[in-house]
Protein backbone atom coordinates (compact mmCIF):
# COMPACT_ATOMS: atom_id res chain seq x y z
CA UNK A 1 0.00 0.00 0.00
CA UNK A 2 2.96 2.30 0.68
CA UNK A 3 3.64 2.27 -3.04
CA UNK A 4 0.39 4.15 -3.65
CA UNK A 5 2.12 7.27 -2.36
CA UNK A 6 4.67 7.59 -5.19
CA UNK A 7 1.89 6.75 -7.65
CA UNK A 8 -0.26 9.58 -6.30
CA UNK A 9 2.66 12.00 -6.36
CA UNK A 10 3.55 11.06 -9.94
CA UNK A 11 -0.04 11.33 -11.18
CA UNK A 12 -0.51 14.67 -9.42
CA UNK A 13 2.74 15.98 -10.89
CA UNK A 14 1.72 14.93 -14.38
CA UNK A 15 -1.80 16.29 -14.16
CA UNK A 16 -0.71 19.64 -12.72
CA UNK A 17 1.98 19.94 -15.41
CA UNK A 18 -0.70 19.26 -18.02
CA UNK A 19 -2.92 21.91 -16.48
CA UNK A 20 -0.06 24.41 -16.36
CA UNK A 21 0.63 23.85 -20.07
CA UNK A 22 -2.94 23.60 -21.39
CA UNK A 23 -4.71 25.74 -18.74
CA UNK A 24 -8.43 25.78 -19.56
CA UNK A 25 -7.96 23.78 -22.76
CA UNK A 26 -7.68 20.43 -20.99
CA UNK A 27 -9.23 17.53 -22.91
CA UNK A 28 -11.65 15.05 -21.33
CA UNK A 29 -11.18 13.65 -17.84
CA UNK A 30 -10.05 10.20 -18.92
CA UNK A 31 -7.46 11.58 -21.32
CA UNK A 32 -6.21 13.96 -18.65
CA UNK A 33 -5.80 11.03 -16.25
CA UNK A 34 -3.90 8.77 -18.66
CA UNK A 35 -1.85 11.53 -20.23
CA UNK A 36 -1.08 13.03 -16.83
CA UNK A 37 -0.07 9.65 -15.41
CA UNK A 38 2.25 8.98 -18.36
CA UNK A 39 3.79 12.44 -18.04
CA UNK A 40 4.08 12.03 -14.29
CA UNK A 41 5.91 8.71 -14.52
CA UNK A 42 8.50 10.20 -16.85
CA UNK A 43 8.91 13.33 -14.74
CA UNK A 44 9.34 11.23 -11.59
CA UNK A 45 12.06 9.24 -13.33
CA UNK A 46 13.80 12.48 -14.30
CA UNK A 47 13.55 13.91 -10.78
CA UNK A 48 15.00 10.67 -9.37
CA UNK A 49 17.94 10.94 -11.78
CA UNK A 50 18.55 14.49 -10.51
CA UNK A 51 19.54 13.01 -7.15
CA UNK A 52 22.26 10.92 -8.80
CA UNK A 53 23.56 13.86 -10.83
CA UNK A 54 23.70 16.29 -7.91
CA UNK A 55 24.66 14.00 -5.02
CA UNK A 56 26.14 10.97 -6.81
CA UNK A 57 23.66 8.71 -5.00
CA UNK A 58 19.98 8.19 -4.30
CA UNK A 59 18.77 10.65 -1.67
CA UNK A 60 15.14 9.74 -1.21
CA UNK A 61 14.21 12.78 0.92
CA UNK A 62 15.63 15.04 -1.80
CA UNK A 63 13.61 13.30 -4.52
CA UNK A 64 10.42 13.54 -2.45
CA UNK A 65 11.10 17.22 -1.69
CA UNK A 66 11.62 17.80 -5.43
CA UNK A 67 8.23 16.27 -6.13
CA UNK A 68 6.50 18.24 -3.39
CA UNK A 69 8.31 21.40 -4.43
CA UNK A 70 7.26 20.94 -8.04
CA UNK A 71 3.68 20.26 -6.97
CA UNK A 72 3.70 23.32 -4.74
CA UNK A 73 5.15 25.53 -7.45
CA UNK A 74 2.71 24.32 -10.07
CA UNK A 75 -0.18 24.69 -7.65
CA UNK A 76 0.89 28.24 -6.85
CA UNK A 77 1.17 29.41 -10.44
CA UNK A 78 -2.12 27.74 -11.35
CA UNK A 79 -3.87 29.36 -8.39
CA UNK A 80 -2.45 32.76 -9.30
CA UNK A 81 -3.67 32.39 -12.87
CA UNK A 82 -7.03 31.06 -11.72
CA UNK A 83 -6.63 27.64 -13.34
CA UNK A 84 -6.41 25.43 -10.26
CA UNK A 85 -10.07 24.42 -10.40
CA UNK A 86 -10.66 20.80 -11.49
CA UNK A 87 -14.35 20.55 -10.58
CA UNK A 88 -15.43 21.04 -14.19
CA UNK A 89 -13.18 18.20 -15.24
CA UNK A 90 -14.50 15.90 -12.52
CA UNK A 91 -18.10 16.78 -13.38
CA UNK A 92 -17.42 15.92 -17.02
CA UNK A 93 -16.84 12.25 -16.14
CA UNK A 94 -19.61 10.24 -17.74
CA UNK A 95 -20.91 6.72 -17.14
CA UNK A 96 -19.33 5.78 -20.48
CA UNK A 97 -15.94 6.83 -19.10
CA UNK A 98 -16.38 4.64 -16.00
CA UNK A 99 -17.38 1.67 -18.12
CA UNK A 100 -14.41 2.20 -20.42
CA UNK A 101 -12.11 2.44 -17.41
CA UNK A 102 -13.48 -0.88 -16.12
CA UNK A 103 -12.90 -2.50 -19.52
CA UNK A 104 -9.35 -1.17 -19.67
CA UNK A 105 -8.69 -2.34 -16.12
CA UNK A 106 -9.95 -5.79 -17.09
CA UNK A 107 -7.30 -5.91 -19.82
CA UNK A 108 -4.67 -5.85 -17.09
CA UNK A 109 -5.89 -9.11 -15.53
CA UNK A 110 -3.93 -11.38 -17.90
CA UNK A 111 -0.84 -9.19 -17.28
CA UNK A 112 -1.23 -9.74 -13.55
CA UNK A 113 -1.62 -13.49 -14.10
CA UNK A 114 1.50 -13.51 -16.27
CA UNK A 115 3.53 -11.75 -13.58
CA UNK A 116 2.34 -14.39 -11.08
CA UNK A 117 3.98 -16.98 -13.33
CA UNK A 118 7.06 -14.91 -14.14
CA UNK A 119 7.56 -12.54 -11.20
CA UNK A 120 11.12 -11.71 -12.21
CA UNK A 121 10.18 -10.97 -15.81
CA UNK A 122 11.96 -12.02 -18.96
CA UNK A 123 15.65 -12.23 -19.76
CA UNK A 124 16.16 -8.51 -20.41
CA UNK A 125 14.34 -7.69 -17.17
CA UNK A 126 16.57 -9.55 -14.71
CA UNK A 127 19.51 -9.33 -17.11
CA UNK A 128 19.52 -5.57 -17.71
CA UNK A 129 16.73 -3.33 -16.50
CA UNK A 130 16.16 -4.62 -12.98
CA UNK A 131 19.89 -5.15 -12.44
CA UNK A 132 20.46 -1.48 -13.28
CA UNK A 133 17.62 -0.55 -10.91
CA UNK A 134 19.34 -2.52 -8.13
CA UNK A 135 22.62 -0.70 -8.79
CA UNK A 136 20.77 2.61 -8.57
CA UNK A 137 18.84 1.70 -5.43
CA UNK A 138 21.47 -0.30 -3.52
CA UNK A 139 24.74 1.08 -4.88
CA UNK A 140 25.06 4.30 -2.89
CA UNK A 141 27.89 6.25 -4.48
CA UNK A 142 28.87 3.08 -6.38
CA UNK A 143 25.75 3.28 -8.56
CA UNK A 144 28.04 4.11 -11.47
CA UNK A 145 29.32 0.53 -11.21
CA UNK A 146 26.53 -0.32 -13.64
CA UNK A 147 28.62 1.40 -16.33
CA UNK A 148 31.72 -0.70 -15.54
CA UNK A 149 33.26 -2.32 -18.64
CA UNK A 150 33.11 -5.70 -16.89
CA UNK A 151 29.31 -5.43 -17.12
CA UNK A 152 29.15 -5.08 -20.90
CA UNK A 153 26.65 -7.93 -20.99
CA UNK A 154 24.23 -5.69 -19.04
CA UNK A 155 24.10 -3.14 -21.89
CA UNK A 156 26.05 -0.46 -20.06
CA UNK A 157 25.57 2.11 -22.80
CA UNK A 158 21.76 2.05 -22.67
CA UNK A 159 19.69 4.86 -21.12
CA UNK A 160 17.63 3.78 -18.14
CA UNK A 161 14.39 5.65 -17.49
CA UNK A 162 12.42 2.53 -16.51
CA UNK A 163 14.93 1.53 -13.81
CA UNK A 164 14.76 5.10 -12.46
CA UNK A 165 10.97 4.91 -12.31
CA UNK A 166 11.22 1.61 -10.42
CA UNK A 167 13.75 3.15 -8.04
CA UNK A 168 11.33 6.03 -7.38
CA UNK A 169 8.73 3.52 -6.22
CA UNK A 170 11.27 1.42 -4.26
CA UNK A 171 12.27 4.60 -2.39
CA UNK A 172 9.08 4.39 -0.36
CA UNK A 173 9.75 0.85 0.83
CA UNK A 174 12.73 -0.76 2.46
CA UNK A 175 13.93 -3.19 -0.20
CA UNK A 176 14.36 -3.67 -3.91
CA UNK A 177 11.33 -5.93 -4.00
CA UNK A 178 10.45 -7.78 -7.20
CA UNK A 179 6.86 -6.61 -6.68
CA UNK A 180 7.52 -3.06 -7.93
CA UNK A 181 8.84 -3.94 -11.40
CA UNK A 182 6.14 -6.62 -11.58
CA UNK A 183 3.45 -4.04 -10.80
CA UNK A 184 5.00 -1.50 -13.20
CA UNK A 185 4.80 -4.06 -16.01
CA UNK A 186 1.03 -4.11 -15.45
CA UNK A 187 0.69 -0.35 -15.06
CA UNK A 188 2.39 0.49 -18.35
CA UNK A 189 -0.02 -1.58 -20.50
CA UNK A 190 -2.91 -0.11 -18.48
CA UNK A 191 -1.73 3.41 -19.29
CA UNK A 192 -1.12 2.50 -22.94
CA UNK A 193 -4.57 0.96 -23.36
CA UNK A 194 -6.23 3.85 -21.56
CA UNK A 195 -4.30 6.49 -23.47
CA UNK A 196 -5.11 4.88 -26.81
CA UNK A 197 -8.82 4.67 -25.98
CA UNK A 198 -9.10 8.19 -24.59
CA UNK A 199 -7.16 9.67 -27.52
CA UNK A 200 -9.49 7.98 -30.00
CA UNK A 201 -12.52 9.15 -28.02
CA UNK A 202 -11.15 12.71 -27.94
CA UNK A 203 -10.49 12.70 -31.67
CA UNK A 204 -13.44 10.68 -32.98
CA UNK A 205 -16.11 10.78 -30.23
CA UNK A 206 -16.99 7.21 -31.25
CA UNK A 207 -17.54 4.53 -28.57
CA UNK A 208 -15.98 1.84 -30.78
CA UNK A 209 -12.67 3.41 -29.79
CA UNK A 210 -12.63 0.77 -27.02
CA UNK A 211 -12.02 -1.86 -29.71
CA UNK A 212 -8.47 -0.57 -30.29
CA UNK A 213 -6.94 -1.34 -26.88
CA UNK A 214 -9.06 -4.49 -26.42
CA UNK A 215 -7.83 -5.79 -29.76
CA UNK A 216 -4.19 -5.15 -28.92
CA UNK A 217 -4.10 -6.36 -25.32
CA UNK A 218 -6.07 -9.59 -25.65
CA UNK A 219 -3.33 -11.06 -27.85
CA UNK A 220 -1.26 -13.60 -25.89
CA UNK A 221 2.05 -12.65 -27.47
CA UNK A 222 1.45 -8.97 -26.69
CA UNK A 223 0.55 -9.91 -23.12
CA UNK A 224 3.75 -11.93 -22.84
CA UNK A 225 5.98 -9.14 -24.16
CA UNK A 226 4.18 -6.39 -22.27
CA UNK A 227 4.26 -8.24 -18.94
CA UNK A 228 7.92 -9.30 -19.15
CA UNK A 229 9.16 -6.10 -17.44
CA UNK A 230 10.87 -4.76 -20.56
CA UNK A 231 11.19 -1.12 -21.62
CA UNK A 232 9.68 -1.60 -25.05
CA UNK A 233 6.06 -0.86 -24.22
CA UNK A 234 7.11 2.16 -22.14
CA UNK A 235 8.83 3.41 -25.29
CA UNK A 236 5.61 2.71 -27.19
CA UNK A 237 3.59 4.62 -24.60
CA UNK A 238 5.78 7.72 -24.91
CA UNK A 239 5.72 7.46 -28.72
CA UNK A 240 1.93 7.26 -28.73
CA UNK A 241 1.70 10.27 -26.42
CA UNK A 242 4.20 12.33 -28.44
CA UNK A 243 2.58 11.59 -31.78
CA UNK A 244 -0.93 12.19 -30.44
CA UNK A 245 0.06 15.54 -28.93
CA UNK A 246 1.52 16.54 -32.30
CA UNK A 247 -1.72 15.56 -34.06
CA UNK A 248 -3.74 17.60 -31.55
CA UNK A 249 -1.36 20.55 -32.04
CA UNK A 250 -2.03 20.40 -35.78
CA UNK A 251 -5.79 19.83 -35.65
CA UNK A 252 -6.52 22.32 -32.88
CA UNK A 253 -3.82 24.74 -34.10
CA UNK A 254 -2.71 24.97 -30.48
CA UNK A 255 1.05 25.23 -30.01
CA UNK A 256 0.81 24.31 -26.30
CA UNK A 257 0.45 20.66 -27.36
CA UNK A 258 3.88 20.89 -28.96
CA UNK A 259 5.37 21.40 -25.49
CA UNK A 260 3.92 18.03 -24.54
CA UNK A 261 5.24 16.53 -27.79
CA UNK A 262 8.74 17.68 -26.89
CA UNK A 263 8.49 16.42 -23.30
CA UNK A 264 7.36 12.94 -24.36
CA UNK A 265 10.08 12.76 -27.01
CA UNK A 266 12.71 13.53 -24.39
CA UNK A 267 11.33 10.79 -22.14
CA UNK A 268 11.25 8.36 -25.04
CA UNK A 269 14.88 9.14 -25.84
CA UNK A 270 15.93 8.24 -22.29
CA UNK A 271 14.09 4.90 -22.30
CA UNK A 272 16.18 2.82 -24.73
CA UNK A 273 18.69 3.32 -27.52
CA UNK A 274 15.85 2.54 -29.94
CA UNK A 275 13.91 5.33 -28.24
CA UNK A 276 16.76 7.76 -28.80
CA UNK A 277 16.79 6.99 -32.52
CA UNK A 278 13.00 7.21 -32.72
CA UNK A 279 12.96 10.50 -30.80
CA UNK A 280 15.50 12.08 -33.15
CA UNK A 281 13.54 10.92 -36.20
CA UNK A 282 10.21 12.09 -34.74
CA UNK A 283 11.56 15.46 -33.68
CA UNK A 284 13.07 16.02 -37.12
CA UNK A 285 9.87 15.07 -38.89
CA UNK A 286 7.70 17.04 -36.46
CA UNK A 287 9.87 20.12 -36.99
CA UNK A 288 9.58 19.84 -40.77
CA UNK A 289 5.81 19.39 -40.65
CA UNK A 290 5.46 22.25 -38.19
CA UNK A 291 7.41 24.52 -40.49
CA UNK A 292 5.33 23.44 -43.49
CA UNK A 293 1.87 23.35 -41.92
CA UNK A 294 1.81 26.31 -39.57
CA UNK A 295 0.93 29.70 -40.93
CA UNK A 296 1.54 32.57 -40.20
CA UNK A 297 5.23 32.94 -39.54
CA UNK A 298 4.81 34.33 -36.00
CA UNK A 299 2.77 31.30 -34.94
CA UNK A 300 5.23 29.04 -36.75
CA UNK A 301 8.11 30.60 -34.86
CA UNK A 302 6.33 30.09 -31.55
CA UNK A 303 5.54 26.50 -32.50
CA UNK A 304 9.18 25.72 -33.22
CA UNK A 305 10.33 27.40 -30.02
CA UNK A 306 7.82 25.39 -27.95
CA UNK A 307 8.68 22.09 -29.62
CA UNK A 308 12.45 22.43 -29.62
CA UNK A 309 12.71 23.98 -26.15
CA UNK A 310 10.56 21.28 -24.55
CA UNK A 311 12.46 18.54 -26.37
CA UNK A 312 15.81 19.99 -25.35
CA UNK A 313 14.78 20.35 -21.70
CA UNK A 314 13.40 16.81 -21.63
CA UNK A 315 16.49 15.48 -23.38
CA UNK A 316 18.79 16.93 -20.69
CA UNK A 317 18.95 13.68 -18.68
CA UNK A 318 19.92 11.81 -21.82
CA UNK A 319 22.57 14.39 -22.71
CA UNK A 320 24.00 14.27 -19.18
CA UNK A 321 24.09 10.48 -19.36
CA UNK A 322 25.79 10.48 -22.77
CA UNK A 323 28.35 13.12 -21.84
CA UNK A 324 29.14 12.11 -18.26
CA UNK A 325 28.39 8.43 -17.79
CA UNK A 326 27.78 6.37 -20.93
CA UNK A 327 30.70 4.08 -21.62
CA UNK A 328 31.68 2.83 -25.03
CA UNK A 329 30.68 -0.78 -25.45
CA UNK A 330 32.69 -2.34 -28.24
CA UNK A 331 31.06 -5.70 -27.62
CA UNK A 332 27.69 -4.59 -28.99
CA UNK A 333 28.76 -2.88 -32.21
CA UNK A 334 30.94 -4.10 -35.04
CA UNK A 335 30.90 -2.06 -38.22
CA UNK A 336 30.44 -4.72 -40.85
CA UNK A 337 31.34 -2.29 -43.63
CA UNK A 338 34.94 -2.12 -42.39
CA UNK A 339 35.42 -5.26 -40.34
CA UNK A 340 37.61 -7.91 -41.99
CA UNK A 341 36.55 -10.55 -39.42
CA UNK A 342 32.81 -9.89 -39.43
CA UNK A 343 31.95 -8.26 -42.74
CA UNK A 344 28.40 -7.55 -43.74
CA UNK A 345 27.05 -8.95 -46.99
CA UNK A 346 24.15 -8.96 -49.38
CA UNK A 347 23.11 -12.26 -47.84
CA UNK A 348 22.85 -10.57 -44.44
CA UNK A 349 20.74 -7.78 -45.93
CA UNK A 350 18.49 -10.35 -47.61
CA UNK A 351 18.06 -12.22 -44.33
CA UNK A 352 17.20 -8.97 -42.57
CA UNK A 353 14.56 -8.09 -45.16
CA UNK A 354 12.98 -11.53 -45.21
CA UNK A 355 12.95 -12.11 -41.45
CA UNK A 356 11.65 -8.65 -40.63
CA UNK A 357 8.92 -9.03 -43.24
CA UNK A 358 7.99 -12.43 -41.81
CA UNK A 359 7.48 -10.90 -38.37
CA UNK A 360 4.42 -9.01 -39.61
CA UNK A 361 2.69 -12.14 -40.87
CA UNK A 362 3.70 -14.30 -37.93
CA UNK A 363 0.64 -16.03 -36.46
CA UNK A 364 1.61 -15.04 -32.92
CA UNK A 365 0.22 -11.57 -33.68
CA UNK A 366 -3.14 -13.20 -34.60
CA UNK A 367 -3.33 -11.32 -37.86
CA UNK A 368 -3.03 -7.89 -36.19
CA UNK A 369 -0.73 -6.47 -38.83
CA UNK A 370 -2.69 -7.98 -41.69
CA UNK A 371 -5.93 -6.39 -40.46
CA UNK A 372 -4.15 -3.09 -39.82
CA UNK A 373 -2.93 -3.30 -43.42
CA UNK A 374 -6.51 -3.99 -44.55
CA UNK A 375 -7.70 -0.95 -42.60
CA UNK A 376 -5.26 1.23 -44.51
CA UNK A 377 -6.23 -0.33 -47.84
CA UNK A 378 -9.94 0.29 -47.16
CA UNK A 379 -9.34 3.83 -45.90
CA UNK A 380 -9.20 6.53 -48.50
CA UNK A 381 -5.58 7.67 -49.09
CA UNK A 382 -6.47 11.29 -48.54
CA UNK A 383 -7.80 10.30 -45.10
CA UNK A 384 -4.82 8.26 -43.90
CA UNK A 385 -2.32 10.69 -45.38
CA UNK A 386 -4.01 13.94 -44.44
CA UNK A 387 -1.61 16.58 -43.11
CA UNK A 388 -2.29 16.01 -39.40
CA UNK A 389 -1.43 12.30 -39.72
CA UNK A 390 1.54 12.44 -42.09
CA UNK A 391 3.99 12.42 -39.20
CA UNK A 392 3.19 8.77 -38.44
CA UNK A 393 4.07 7.12 -41.77
CA UNK A 394 7.10 9.41 -42.01
CA UNK A 395 8.60 8.29 -38.72
CA UNK A 396 7.60 4.65 -39.27
CA UNK A 397 9.27 4.56 -42.68
CA UNK A 398 12.45 6.27 -41.49
CA UNK A 399 12.60 4.17 -38.32
CA UNK A 400 12.30 0.91 -40.25
CA UNK A 401 15.05 2.09 -42.54
CA UNK A 402 17.29 2.81 -39.55
CA UNK A 403 16.49 -0.63 -38.09
CA UNK A 404 17.25 -2.39 -41.38
CA UNK A 405 20.53 -0.51 -41.74
CA UNK A 406 21.49 -1.28 -38.13
CA UNK A 407 20.72 -4.99 -38.44
CA UNK A 408 22.71 -5.14 -41.69
CA UNK A 409 25.75 -3.10 -40.74
CA UNK A 410 26.19 -4.12 -37.09
CA UNK A 411 27.71 -7.57 -37.37
CA UNK A 412 28.41 -8.00 -33.64
CA UNK A 413 25.55 -10.52 -33.45
CA UNK A 414 24.42 -13.43 -35.65
CA UNK A 415 21.67 -11.85 -37.70
CA UNK A 416 19.02 -14.56 -37.43
CA UNK A 417 19.26 -14.77 -33.64
CA UNK A 418 19.34 -10.99 -33.28
CA UNK A 419 16.24 -10.35 -35.39
CA UNK A 420 14.40 -13.27 -33.86
CA UNK A 421 15.03 -12.05 -30.31
CA UNK A 422 14.64 -8.29 -30.77
CA UNK A 423 12.54 -7.29 -33.79
CA UNK A 424 9.27 -8.44 -32.24
CA UNK A 425 9.83 -5.96 -29.41
CA UNK A 426 10.58 -3.15 -31.84
CA UNK A 427 7.30 -3.98 -33.50
CA UNK A 428 5.46 -4.11 -30.15
CA UNK A 429 6.49 -0.54 -29.37
CA UNK A 430 4.94 0.66 -32.63
CA UNK A 431 1.59 -1.12 -32.34
CA UNK A 432 -0.29 1.52 -30.30
CA UNK A 433 0.75 4.34 -32.65
CA UNK A 434 0.01 2.38 -35.82
CA UNK A 435 -3.39 1.37 -34.41
CA UNK A 436 -4.17 5.01 -33.62
CA UNK A 437 -3.26 5.90 -37.20
CA UNK A 438 -5.38 3.07 -38.62
CA UNK A 439 -8.46 4.06 -36.64
CA UNK A 440 -8.04 7.75 -37.42
CA UNK A 441 -7.72 6.89 -41.11
CA UNK A 442 -11.40 6.00 -41.07
CA UNK A 443 -12.43 9.31 -39.58
CA UNK A 444 -13.05 12.50 -41.45
CA UNK B 1 -25.56 5.85 -36.06
CA UNK B 2 -25.09 4.22 -39.47
CA UNK B 3 -21.57 3.06 -40.24
CA UNK B 4 -20.23 2.71 -43.77
CA UNK B 5 -20.05 -0.89 -44.96
CA UNK B 6 -16.24 -1.03 -44.78
CA UNK B 7 -16.27 0.08 -41.14
CA UNK B 8 -18.89 -2.58 -40.34
CA UNK B 9 -16.70 -5.22 -41.99
CA UNK B 10 -13.58 -4.06 -40.18
CA UNK B 11 -15.41 -3.76 -36.86
CA UNK B 12 -16.81 -7.26 -37.24
CA UNK B 13 -13.40 -8.62 -38.15
CA UNK B 14 -11.77 -6.99 -35.14
CA UNK B 15 -14.49 -8.28 -32.80
CA UNK B 16 -14.01 -11.76 -34.26
CA UNK B 17 -10.24 -11.53 -33.72
CA UNK B 18 -10.78 -10.33 -30.16
CA UNK B 19 -12.95 -13.37 -29.52
CA UNK B 20 -10.33 -15.69 -30.98
CA UNK B 21 -7.58 -14.01 -28.95
CA UNK B 22 -9.52 -14.21 -25.70
CA UNK B 23 -10.08 -17.93 -26.31
CA UNK B 24 -6.41 -18.50 -27.15
CA UNK B 25 -5.23 -16.53 -24.14
CA UNK B 26 -7.59 -18.38 -21.80
CA UNK B 27 -6.47 -21.72 -23.22
CA UNK B 28 -2.79 -20.81 -22.92
CA UNK B 29 -3.12 -19.72 -19.33
CA UNK B 30 -5.10 -22.83 -18.39
CA UNK B 31 -2.28 -24.95 -19.85
CA UNK B 32 0.73 -23.15 -18.42
CA UNK B 33 -0.69 -22.12 -15.02
CA UNK B 34 -0.48 -25.54 -13.31
CA UNK B 35 2.92 -26.19 -14.86
CA UNK B 36 4.58 -22.86 -14.18
CA UNK B 37 2.97 -21.63 -10.96
CA UNK B 38 4.80 -24.03 -8.61
CA UNK B 39 8.17 -22.96 -10.08
CA UNK B 40 7.42 -19.25 -10.52
CA UNK B 41 9.83 -18.09 -7.86
CA UNK B 42 12.65 -20.46 -8.74
CA UNK B 43 15.44 -18.16 -9.83
CA UNK B 44 18.90 -19.49 -10.59
CA UNK B 45 20.42 -16.37 -9.07
CA UNK B 46 19.05 -17.29 -5.64
CA UNK B 47 21.82 -19.85 -5.14
CA UNK B 48 24.27 -16.94 -4.95
CA UNK B 49 22.22 -14.92 -2.46
CA UNK B 50 23.89 -16.35 0.64
CA UNK B 51 27.25 -14.97 -0.57
CA UNK B 52 26.00 -11.36 -0.45
CA UNK B 53 26.71 -10.71 3.27
CA UNK B 54 30.23 -12.14 2.85
CA UNK B 55 30.95 -9.75 -0.02
CA UNK B 56 29.54 -6.62 1.62
CA UNK B 57 31.83 -3.66 1.06
CA UNK B 58 33.48 -5.21 -1.97
CA UNK B 59 33.14 -3.47 -5.34
CA UNK B 60 34.30 -6.39 -7.49
CA UNK B 61 34.42 -10.15 -7.33
CA UNK B 62 35.85 -12.47 -9.92
CA UNK B 63 33.49 -15.01 -11.43
CA UNK B 64 34.82 -18.31 -12.69
CA UNK B 65 33.00 -21.01 -14.61
CA UNK B 66 34.44 -23.90 -16.61
CA UNK B 67 31.75 -23.63 -19.30
CA UNK B 68 31.37 -20.93 -21.94
CA UNK B 69 30.05 -17.98 -19.95
CA UNK B 70 28.52 -16.37 -23.03
CA UNK B 71 26.20 -19.21 -23.93
CA UNK B 72 23.05 -20.82 -22.62
CA UNK B 73 22.75 -21.78 -18.97
CA UNK B 74 26.16 -20.36 -18.05
CA UNK B 75 25.20 -16.89 -19.30
CA UNK B 76 21.83 -17.12 -17.56
CA UNK B 77 23.47 -17.97 -14.24
CA UNK B 78 26.06 -15.21 -14.59
CA UNK B 79 23.41 -12.55 -15.32
CA UNK B 80 21.12 -13.79 -12.55
CA UNK B 81 24.02 -13.92 -10.11
CA UNK B 82 24.86 -10.36 -11.13
CA UNK B 83 21.24 -9.36 -10.55
CA UNK B 84 21.11 -10.88 -7.07
CA UNK B 85 24.53 -9.61 -5.96
CA UNK B 86 24.23 -6.07 -7.39
CA UNK B 87 25.78 -3.57 -6.73
CA UNK B 88 28.72 -5.98 -6.56
CA UNK B 89 30.33 -6.21 -10.00
CA UNK B 90 31.01 -9.76 -11.15
CA UNK B 91 34.04 -9.94 -13.43
CA UNK B 92 34.25 -13.14 -15.48
CA UNK B 93 37.13 -11.79 -17.57
CA UNK B 94 39.49 -11.06 -14.72
CA UNK B 95 40.09 -13.26 -11.67
CA UNK B 96 42.60 -10.87 -10.10
CA UNK B 97 40.20 -9.78 -7.38
CA UNK B 98 40.26 -10.45 -3.66
CA UNK B 99 37.22 -12.70 -3.88
CA UNK B 100 36.28 -15.08 -6.68
CA UNK B 101 32.95 -16.87 -7.03
CA UNK B 102 33.29 -20.31 -8.54
CA UNK B 103 30.36 -21.90 -10.35
CA UNK B 104 31.69 -25.00 -12.06
CA UNK B 105 30.72 -28.34 -13.46
CA UNK B 106 34.05 -30.00 -12.70
CA UNK B 107 34.60 -28.81 -9.14
CA UNK B 108 37.59 -31.00 -8.11
CA UNK B 109 39.71 -29.83 -11.05
CA UNK B 110 38.74 -26.22 -10.39
CA UNK B 111 39.59 -26.51 -6.69
CA UNK B 112 43.05 -27.78 -7.60
CA UNK B 113 43.49 -24.90 -10.05
CA UNK B 114 42.66 -22.29 -7.41
CA UNK B 115 44.75 -24.04 -4.74
CA UNK B 116 47.70 -23.72 -7.09
CA UNK B 117 46.91 -20.00 -7.36
CA UNK B 118 47.13 -19.67 -3.57
CA UNK B 119 43.41 -19.11 -3.04
CA UNK B 120 41.79 -20.18 0.20
CA UNK B 121 38.15 -21.25 0.54
CA UNK B 122 35.77 -18.89 2.33
CA UNK B 123 32.33 -20.41 1.87
CA UNK B 124 30.36 -23.01 -0.05
CA UNK B 125 26.62 -22.98 -0.72
CA UNK B 126 24.44 -26.09 -0.68
CA UNK B 127 24.07 -25.78 -4.47
CA UNK B 128 27.82 -26.08 -5.04
CA UNK B 129 28.83 -22.43 -5.43
CA UNK B 130 32.23 -21.70 -3.91
CA UNK B 131 33.65 -18.43 -2.68
CA UNK B 132 37.43 -18.25 -2.46
CA UNK B 133 39.76 -15.51 -1.34
CA UNK B 134 42.98 -14.52 -3.06
CA UNK B 135 44.83 -12.69 -0.28
CA UNK B 136 47.44 -11.26 -2.68
CA UNK B 137 44.68 -9.00 -4.07
CA UNK B 138 43.38 -8.00 -0.65
CA UNK B 139 43.67 -4.58 0.96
Amino acid sequence: MIYLLPAILSIALGVLTLKAILKDRLPGALLVFFLGSTLGLGLSGFLTFTSFILFNKLLTPFVIVCHLGALGYLGMILKKSGHLDFTGLVRSIRRQDILALCAIAALVIPMILFTRLYPYGGWDAWGFWNTKARFLFLGGTNWTGMFDPALWRVQTSYPFLLPLINVWFWSFGTSATYAVPAAMTCIIPFLTAGLLYSLLMEMTKKPWAILAPVWIFTNMFTIQLAASQYSDLLLGLFLLAAVAMFILAQTKQDNAFLILTGLFLGMMAFTKVDGTALAVLTLTAASVFTLCNTPPSTVRRQAMVFLLTAATVAATPLLVFLLAYAPANKHIFTNGLFSPDHPTSVARLTTVLIMSGQEFINLRWSGLWLVLGLMFILARPHQSLRPALRLIPTILGSYFLVCLITYTINTAYPVAWWIDSSFNRIVLALIPTVTLWAFLSHEK
Amino acid sequence: MLLPLRQKILGGLIILLVGVQISQTTLTFSKIWPLKRPTAFIFAGQKFASLAPLLKGQKYAGYYTDTNVDEGRALLELLQAQHILAPLILDPENLDHRYVIINCVNLPRTIEKFKAMGARPVAATPSGILLVERPEFGP
